[in-house]
């Protein structure tokens, strides 16, 4: 088939007209209006070039995303292009009103460009051929609507009602995507082919979409988007809110168009589902319960706004119940007969009403009729127009109106089901409600124009040409059509000639030529409609005694701005605790559930067993003087004690790991604890010194059981892992375990045999890592990208430090930081409640006072930095290597700096040590770019042998300049900490 | 052949030479500068070639096989270093428009920023679980320095509870990871799935994938472990806090596709044990989330608490393990990180120019700015999944999904999970846009420029939108590869792994494959 542009062009200028307003330099007030109005007059041209050349053939078709059956795909067939003429020839219309209407200097760039984009989408709801397209333009349609209800958005009402239209949409439109998802999913999903949510497959294959249970889930999901776009009953609660937008929104969108998006999908649904008994349930209780809330509303409105929003809905209802009558027809091959009619008739007159209003509402001031009176004299022409309006509203003969109204109230007499409930029920209420109809049509056609002004402070003027052409041409259509159907109903039915909408022939609308029941029926809404609106005073009294005013809103109310905020309230405060211990000991318990989860589930800990068969007694004995060590701390509240007492189990792991033989990590916790109880101690009296205890000793129950049943999880799983014998077998053939290749790999070159590759295929990768010291080799060759991101943590770490005190240093040189400090300090907890320690502190370790500290401190780092140099060098091949050696030096750096005064030594108490940091990253990344630069993989190594004097043919490795970058890192990272802290003084 | 580590690579000496100079705004600036901008254009080429060329593997230190560590960069792992290096690039133009002040620029923040941007593209990169921990501590270590940047007492403290639970969940890792060794002999992901395969159903198993979706779940802030998440975020810096928001918590997600595409795939523990589980998590973090929103007043903890909820719908994706549900929950995933980080844009652009997001003190912001409002609009709108915008396709995707693999709970609460977005999204633009101008200080000074710079990121979820159909495809190229392992394992292991896959599974009634009918 061939692309139709026109047809992509017409979808689109209103879009490209939108997005002219963002882009245009906004310095005029008037040219909105104007490119408004181009803009919609380029559509409407685009629009008759498509009606005049074959539209039904006019298609344009892209896939967009095949597994989930959306195209771009749009159409034009009979209802697509009979409300594509409703949306641009009602849009050209109201924005010519608009033009008038809208104060100029009232953001028309927002105003004039949002209605725009609504125009767009609303065209694109309509002439989507795919649903979920189809979709896409409703959500828009809603999102528009909420900016135009919200443009006057310093008044709270209008914030309100945009939001809860917004909302109860919104909610619909999620209806609507879950039942088209689950069409979707019932057709078959993506094996359903790209086509299957195009409307016309859809058709086709209805018979997989209805028929069971979940098929009615979806239906009534679809209905559902359609009843909250088109306020039926118990959503019609938003459109009367919606009624704080400016009056060419309410008359665009909220009478003429957008609300009938509902209905446009009624018409859409209804070949697929018109034959199921609910679509009659539902549609024609809706339909009908809808009317008669919205009538007896109107009736009671004083705002003439409120008066035709609430006609509104009720004619909305209106459509809604004739859908519903239509129930049955299909099987027949019965069409529903010029459903369209209606909704040509509601558009013209709604739209027509509205915008009147809105000349009312400017020319007096006030929209309450209860204020107004004997208008007719000062704005003739917009009375006679408004009572020509009404009269089309109560389907009085010879408008357009009673057309309409009269195929409605022939279907209701002729509905197709054996019910007896909704075969009778459902007509006496369509008349009951067409009552209501009829009594406020006289309240808006006779209350504000007869009598005599019951405000004198109100003093009205008639609107001028541009505000009464638009409700004029509109009033005009009413009565031609009213007076001459087939003028009207001919070129509709020559547009509407698709499959679905074919005219029955049989019905006849000539209205003079036969007196029938209908008439009568009509006549009789007509006196009693205008006895109600005698009497309609009273149905206020009896609307208070029932008093409930509009319970559906007020439910939205309750769930949206009360219930839900509250509800969240409530249990955000009861989750997210500000407290870290609730916070941690949430953790615990999620890892205890997690892991007992598993394990109950999967049956891991009948795994455990203790069998070991030389059972480790010096690991045990350490373990638990671990925990002894803990417990003493646990148990005193001064900060130092428990410093100390907590300061054996980092000595007491590196016997740990001296006792399993890896002197390498023992080494390295020695060092990491002295260089941590370093930095503790320069921190500690800047600490609370005293922990306080919880008032009550219960409060602890229950984190210490999380703390055992944690530590008891942990060990289990540290049980299980050890266990497993299952990590001595090679993966495949042939290979060895990871531990074993480490061993055949740590190696001296020079060591290396032939022979050793033997068990591996891959032998000829077999190489060494050039050192003896497995622990090294693994740190800088086998897992150096791992040391290369750890010691990255480190510098990372340093420099957060260092960035947290530059902002220190900063801050103290303003005289406002000196005052709040020493208020601080004043406010210090003091140590042990007695006076203060830190003075003490600061003596021992910063005012130089001990000399024999001193003199040894001329000696002893100096030796420290020499085993440093040993270590490093060493490391490949010993115990060793650059991170040991790097905290060592730190050690022998720190003892200086504990020992002398910037005086006596101001080159280390100046120096930049966090360049080193930098410097140390370099090396060890620039280790391995030398590899790349060699074209192999980042970080290989190598290594060679050269002279050096005095010591003789040396190994020199790459992965020596590597450590030496792990080295320099080391040192700057700890160094820069117990500088800084150190002369922070 | 070292190709996939030039996005780890180029931050790291990024950062290296911006400390050399650092007292110098303007050469940091440079440095951080030429790296951001370059970052994204080898990312998108290597996201191309990976397509075309396959998953590709860089063996460290030339060790054969997996005696080194290895990384491997698959389609997923591409597409996720290509949002990170985006958002890095973003992030780069937001700073220098004046989204730090002076003093917070020059202190560090560009090598911290750009040390972050290294751990995560490392961890997007690694094949090595021992490596992937190492790369957790560079992102938790450089994210807590810049949490606690600017050195103020609400910052410090949650940067202290922040920095302490992670801790808590990196020591489970930790203990994960010899665990795994110890049962398995083993830390490449390639061989330890082989390993779990050729063991068959063990308990062992169970035990460890529960202990690292506890990980990465805490890492990823699901329910009920995401408490340390909404007020962290919100002190980050602001010219960094878009990353924060858009990467960090994805790295635990990503995390979680991995393993459980990987390793994890025993079918009756999947069934039984971890399907109900991640599906249960996903549906109460995405409800959990949304409700927190609700409950918040300031700009940036209501988003902060959306990340969460929307973290939920990643998480439902990979509960419902289908290839598909798997590339939506990726598309979703590529979404949100544009969208949630155009978000935090746009309320840092609302804090540098009236001094305060609390959505108590400003309002009507429309009038002043309303070039922000449209943008925000545009992401909020998105966020909340409103089509054509980016947020629909991949959460109507798990819908789809979701129907026909019947999670209609999940379903159910994903759709509201959207309605109550939608709802705490306008009742930002209700309060913040809407309203009386009301500002804090008048004379506060005016800042225009960093709006452009989050204009760029909101035309890049733009693209996202128009581009959806192909990047769909690309999702599910994705996808497709995580779900039939085959390349992975090949890639890693060679032909041999994908036998003894093969041997493996042939008698249980795993799908090996997961190539997909719909294109």
């Amino acid at each position: 088939m061939q692309q139709s542009l026109p047809l992509l062009a017409f979808l689109l200028v209103p879009f490209i007209g939108a997005a002219l307003f963002l882009v245009l330099p906004k310095k005029s007030d008037r040219l909105p209006h104007l490119l408004t109005m181009g803009t919609t007059m380029v559509a409407l041209a685009l629009l008759t070039w498509l009606t005049l050349n074959n539209p039904a053939e006019q298609r344009f078709y892209v896939e967009w995303m095949r597994p989930i059956g959306l195209n771009f795909s749009l159409w034009l067939d009979g209802p697509a292009l009979f409300f594509a003429w409703l949306v641009t020839g009602m849009g050209f219309l109201i924005f010519l009103y608009a033009g008038w209407y809208m104060d100029p200097k009232d953001s028309p760039w927002r105003f004039f460009g949002t209605m725009l984009l609504f125009m767009g989408a609303m065209l694109g709801v309509v002439i989507s051929k795919n649903a979920l397209l189809m979709f896409f333009f409703w959500e828009l349609t809603s999102v528009s609507s909420f900016i135009l209800i919200g443009h006057w958005h310093e008044k709270a009402t209008a914030r309100a009602g945009a939001l809860q239209a917004l909302i109860v949409t919104g909610a619909g439109g999620l209806c609507l995507m879950s039942g088209i998802a689950g069409w979707f999913w019932m057709m078959g999903g993506a094996a359903a082919g790209p086509d299957a949510l195009e409307w016309d497959m859809i058709w086709a294959n209805k018979g997989a979409i209805t028929g069971t249970t979940a098929s009615l889930v979806f239906m009534i999901l679809v209905l559902l988007g359609g009843f909250t776009k088109s306020a039926q009953f118990p959503f019609h609660f938003w459109l009367p809110g919606a009624m704080e937008a400016p009056t060419p929104v309410s008359a665009y969108l909220h009478a003429a168009t957008m609300v009938k998006a509902g209905i446009y999908l009624f018409g859409r649904l209804y070949p697929i589902y018109a034959d199921e008994p609910m679509w009659l349930f539902l549609l024609g209780t809706a339909g009908t319960v809808t009317m008669l809330i919205g009538g007896f509303m109107a009736l009671l409105s004083n705002d003439l706004k409120q008066l035709l929003a609430h006609s509104t809905v009720s004619q909305l209802g209106l459509i809604t119940a004739y859908y519903g009558f239509g129930h049955g027809l299909v099987e027949t091959d019965h069409k529903l007969p010029l459903d369209l009619l209606l909704i040509a008739s509601h558009a013209f007159f709604k739209g027509a009403l509205f915008m009147l209003v809105g000349i009312i509402d400017h020319g007096a001031h006030t929209r309450e009729w209860k204020r107004l009176g004997g208008l007719l004299k000062v704005m003739p022409i917009t009375a006679v127009l408004t009572m020509i309006g009404c009269a089309s509203m109560a389907g009085v003969p010879l408008t357009f109106g009673f057309v309409a109204k009269e195929l409605f109230l022939k279907a209701s007499l002729d509905l197709h089901t054996d019910l007896g409930i909704f075969k009778y029920g459902l007509p006496a209420l369509a008349i009951f409600a067409s009552i209501f109809t009829a009594a406020y049509c006289y309240r808006m056609a006779i209350s504000p124009f007869f009598g005599k002004p019951r405000d004198p402070e109100v003093h009205a003027h008639e609107g001028g040409f541009l505000a009464l052409f638009s409700p004029g041409l509109l009033i005009g259509l009413c009565l031609v059509g009213g007076l001459y159907v087939p003028l009207i109903e001919g070129p509709l039915s020559k547009l509407v000639n698709s499959e679905f909408y074919g005219l029955d022939s049989h019905f006849k609308f000539a209205f003079f030529h036969h007196v029938d029941k209908l008439l009568w029926i009509a006549v009789g809404l007509f006196s009693i409609g205008f006895a109600f609106f005698m009497v309609g005073g009273s149905f206020e009294k009896v609307y208070a005694t029932i008093n409930s005013p509009a319970p559906f809103r007020n439910t939205y109310r309750a769930i949206f701005d009360d219930g839900l905020p509250k509800f969240a309230k409530w249990l955000t405060n009861t989750v997210q605790s500000p407290s870290l211990s609730r916070n941690a000991l949430l953790t615990f318990v999620a890892l205890i559930l997690f892991v007992g989860g598993a394990a109950f589930q999967s049956g891991a800990f009948p795994k455990i067993g203790l069998h070991w068969e030389n059972p480790p007694v010096l690991a045990f004995g350490i373990v638990v003087l671990i925990a002894v060590s803990v417990m003493v701390m646990m148990t005193h509240r001064v900060s130092l004690i428990r410093l100390i007492a907590l300061s054996p189990v980092g000595l007491l792991v590196a016997i740990y790991f001296l006792v399993y033989k890896a002197p390498d990590l023992a080494l390295t916790q020695i060092l990491v604890e002295v260089v941590t109880l370093l930095v503790i101690l320069l921190l500690l009296f800047r600490l609370p010194q005293r922990i306080e205890r919880p008032e009550k000793r219960s409060k602890l129950v229950i984190p210490a059981a999380v703390a055992i049943a944690c530590g008891l999880i942990m060990g289990a799983i540290t049980f299980i892992g050890s266990e497993s014998t299952l990590r001595n077998q090679p993966t495949f053939e042939g290979w060895p375990t990871v531990s074993e290749y480490y061993v055949q790999n740590s190696k001296h070159p020079h060591e290396l045999h032939e022979g050793d590759s033997a068990e591996y295929p891959g032998a000829a990768n077999l190489r060494a890592g050039g050192g003896k010291n497995i622990v090294n080799v693994i740190l800088v060759d086998f897992r150096g990208f791992d040391t290369l991101g750890e010691i990255t943590v480190l510098g990372i770490a340093a420099l957060g430090v260092f960035t947290l005190l530059l902002y220190n240093r900063d801050r103290r040189r303003s005289p406002e930081w000196r005052k709040e400090r020493r208020a601080e300090v004043h406010s210090v907890v003091t140590f042990g409640g007695g006076p203060r320690q830190e003075p003490v502190v600061r003596e021992a370790m910063w005012d130089g006072g001990s000399l024999i500290l001193k003199e040894l401190a001329r000696i002893i780092p100096s030796l420290i930095l020499v085993f440093a140099f040993v270590l490093f060098m060493a490391g490949h091949n010993a115990p060793g290597g650059g991170f040991i050696a790097g905290l060592m030096a730190s050690v022998a750096l720190a003892v200086l700096f504990i020992s002398f005064r910037k005086s006596e030594i101001p080159e280390l108490y100046n120096f930049k040590f966090m360049q080193l940091i930098p410097i140390g990253l370099l090396f060890a990344v620039g280790t391995g770019l030398v590899a790349i630069a060699l074209g192999l993989p980042f970080l290989t190594s190598g290594y060679t042998y050269i002279d050096i004097p005095f010591i003789g043919n040396s190994e020199v490795a790459s992965a020596m300049a590597f450590d030496l970058g792990v080295f320099l890192t080391v040192v700057g990272v700890t160094m820069l900490i117990i500088q800084k802290f150190g002369s922070e003084q | 052949m070292n190709a996939p580590l030039l996005p780890i690579l180029l931050p790291l000496v990024g950062a290296i030479f911006c400390l050399f100079g650092w007292k110098s705004l303007g050469y940091q600036r440079v440095i951080s500068g030429i790296v951001s901008i370059a970052l994204p254009i080898i990312a998108i080429c290597q996201l191309f070639f990976i397509r075309a060329e396959g998953v590709q593997v860089v063996r460290m230190g030339m060790w054969p096989d997996v005696f080194g560590i290895v990384v491997t960069v698959d389609l997923l792992g591409a597409i996720m270093i290509c949002l990170s290096a985006i958002t890095q690039c973003v992030s780069w133009f937001y700073i220098v428009a004046g989204a730090a002040k002076p003093d917070e620029e020059r202190f560090l923040l560009h090598p911290l920023f750009l040390l972050l941007g290294t751990g995560v593209a490392w961890a997007f990169s690694t094949g090595d679980i021992f490596n992937l921990f190492v790369s957790f501590e560079i992102i938790l270590i450089a994210s807590y320095a810049l949490i606690s940047h600017s050195n103020e007492k609400t910052q410090l403290r949650e940067a202290f509870k922040f920095v302490v639970l992670n801790v808590v969940s990196s020591a489970v890792f930790l203990l994960s990871a010899g665990f795994a060794y110890g049962m398995f002999g083993t830390l490449n992901m390639a061989e330890v799935a082989v390993r779990i395969a050729q063991a068959g159903p063990t308990p062992e198993a169970t035990l460890l994938g529960t202990l690292l979706l506890f990980v990465f779940g805490f890492k990823a802030a699901l329910f009920p472990m995401f408490y340390w998440l909404p007020h962290s975020y919100p002190k980050a810096p602001i010219g960094v806090v878009a990353y924060f928001s858009g990467i960090l918590t994805k790295v635990g997600v990503y995390c979680l596709y991995r393993i459980f595409t990987l390793i994890f795939r025993d079918p009756v523990a999947m069934s039984e044990w971890f399907q109900p589980l991640i599906l249960a998590i996903g549906g109460g973090t995405m409800l959990v989330g949304v409700l927190g929103a609700l409950s918040q007043m300031t700009f940036r903890r209501i988003l902060s608490f959306h990340i969460i909820s929307q973290i939920g719908y990643m998480i439902f994706g990979l509960g419902v393990f289908t290839p598909f549900a798997l590339a939506a929950g990726i598309f979703y995933i590529i979404h949100h990180i544009i969208v949630k980080a155009s978000l935090f844009l746009v309320a840092g652009c609302v804090v540098v120019n009236e001094g305060t997001d609390n959505l108590k003190k400003v309002s009507g912001l429309l009038k002043v700015y309303p070039g922000l409002a449209v943008l925000f609009l545009l992401s909020a709108l998105s966020l909340a999944g409103i089509p054509p915008l980016s947020g629909f396709y991949g959460k109507y995707g798990l819908i789809v999904e979701g129907l026909s693999e019947r999670h209609y709970i999940y379903v159910a609460i994903s759709v509201a999970t959207g309605l109550l977005t939608l709802a705490s999204m306008m009742k930002i633009w209700r309060l913040g846009f809407w309203g009386e101008l009301e500002r804090v200080d008048e004379s506060h000074p005016k800042n225009t420029k960093v709006i452009y710079a989050t204009g760029l990121l909101v035309a890049v979820s733009l693209f996202v939108a128009v581009f959806s159909g192909w990047l769909f495809k690309l999702t599910t190229e994705a996808a497709d590869q995580l779900f039939s392992r085959d390349a992975y394992i090949e890639a890693v292991l060679g032909e041999r792994g994908v036998e003894a896959l093969r041997s493996q599974t042939a008698s249980s009634k795993e799908v090996a494959t997961g190539d997909s009918a719909w294109y």
